[in-house]
């Protein structure tokens, strides 16, 4: 912005109504027009001269009247993105989740990761290592663990055909018989092997 | 859609098959019709034992008879080595009834104190209340009464001491004695 546009001319006389535009009034009307384009565009000047003000917020009045503001679809999909976002994130039980104020890059970023063509693949990809994990297990599966068979129930056996104490065999032992052991032994062994004639007979095992 | 189907079902139905796969066969060599033994049957094992058991005493009872009481000791000893099976309840009345005719044996050979310390050992070992271990006091009576019958011209007090010590030895094998045969009775009715 030049500050010796003819538009900041101080010394500007005001012309009549009707009076016919000069050269110079021209070059001011263009140069406004051109810095109010500039401010349409989103490109306005960082100084602006204090005489110009009023004129750009006149501007800018009359068009928002006669042109109802617009988003770009990009920027609009960045903010429903956001917003879906803090929702989300607010059910998570993540109250700092990103809200509405996010940067729009980051914004721009998740919409963009959102619309990424990976996600297919990633599933395909997971599903398959599952499939894979599933076939080295079946692979590698170790033979069936050897099952005990369960013990057969073991029948009692007949009282003469158990080893048990010899006391019912031989009795209170009397004084007069306290080293008579072979006695005692001999009843003992013949007891005892009857019992196990009649239960090796029998089919036992020895 | 189709390509990321096909590698769900198919993940799915192995790890199906996967997971179904284990089996209840028995291994093979395995016997499930063979009879099985009770622990307290009368074994091959007990019978070897009591035969040894048997021949000892019957050599120990040669030698008494053949005036070596020495080796009659040495053949009794050796029943308390013969191995029988674990558990057994003819093993604990065997040794017990070996120990009394080796403290006889002793106290005939004039050992008091080697007696004493075989009916010690033998009572120490005893498991259970029994005719054998009432046999045990009443040999230990007998000794105590031929140690008080060494000592009575010396040593009146101890002899005394001796003597009550074998009258308590004699109650105990006549209150085990009791007791089993209550305990016998008891059973046949």
């Amino acid at each position: 912005m030049n500050p010796d546009d003819p538009i900041y001319d101080d010394d500007d006389d005001v012309l009549e109504p009707d009076a016919a535009s000069d050269a110079a009034e021209r070059a001011r009307a263009r140069s406004f027009a051109e810095l109010v384009d500039k401010m349409m565009a989103g490109r306005t000047p960082a100084a602006v001269p204090s005489e110009a003000q009023p004129l750009l917020e006149v501007a800018t009045a009359i068009r928002a009247t006669v042109q109802p503001a617009a988003l770009a679809a990009s920027r609009q999909r960045a903010i429903i993105e956001a917003a879906l976002a803090t929702a989300i994130d607010r059910r998570a039980g993540n109250p700092a989740g990103n809200g509405p104020s996010q940067p729009a890059e980051r914004l721009d970023a998740l919409a963009a990761r959102r619309r990424s063509p990976r996600t297919p693949w990633l599933v395909a990809t997971v599903t398959s290592v599952v499939a894979a994990a599933a076939i080295a297990m079946l692979v590698m599966q170790p033979g069936p663990a050897p099952v005990r068979p369960s013990p057969a129930p073991v029948a009692k056996l007949p009282f003469d055909q158990r080893s048990r104490p010899a006391d019912a065999l031989v009795g209170a032992i009397a004084r007069e018989r306290a080293g008579d052991a072979v006695g005692r032994i001999d009843a003992i062994y013949a007891d005892r092997l009857g019992g196990f004639r009649d239960r090796t007979l029998y089919g036992g095992a020895p | 859609m189709r390509g990321i189907c096909l590698p769900i079902a198919l993940g799915v139905a192995l790890a199906l098959a996967a997971c179904g796969t284990s089996t209840d066969e028995a291994p093979a060599g395995a016997r499930v019709t063979q009879i099985a033994q009770p622990e307290d049957a009368i074994t091959q094992e007990l019978m070897v034992a009591l035969a040894q058991a048997k021949n000892f005493h019957h050599k120990a009872r040669v030698y008494m008879s053949d005036g070596k009481p020495d080796l009659a000791i040495d053949s009794v000893r050796s029943i308390l080595a013969v191995r029988f099976p674990a558990g057994a309840p003819e093993a604990d009345d065997v040794r017990a009834d070996a120990r009394a005719l080796l403290a006889k044996l002793l106290v005939a050979k004039g050992e008091l104190d080697a007696a004493m310390s075989e009916i010690d050992a033998g009572l120490a070992q005893a498991t259970r209340e029994s005719f054998f271990v009432a046999n045990l006091y009443t040999v230990k009576g007998e000794v105590l009464q031929a140690q008080a019958e060494l000592l009575a011209e010396t040593d009146p007090t101890r002899t005394r001491e001796l003597r009550k010590q074998a009258i308590v030895a004699f109650d105990q094998s006549i209150a085990i004695n009791t007791r089993l045969q209550q305990k016998l009775m008891e059973h046949r009715e």
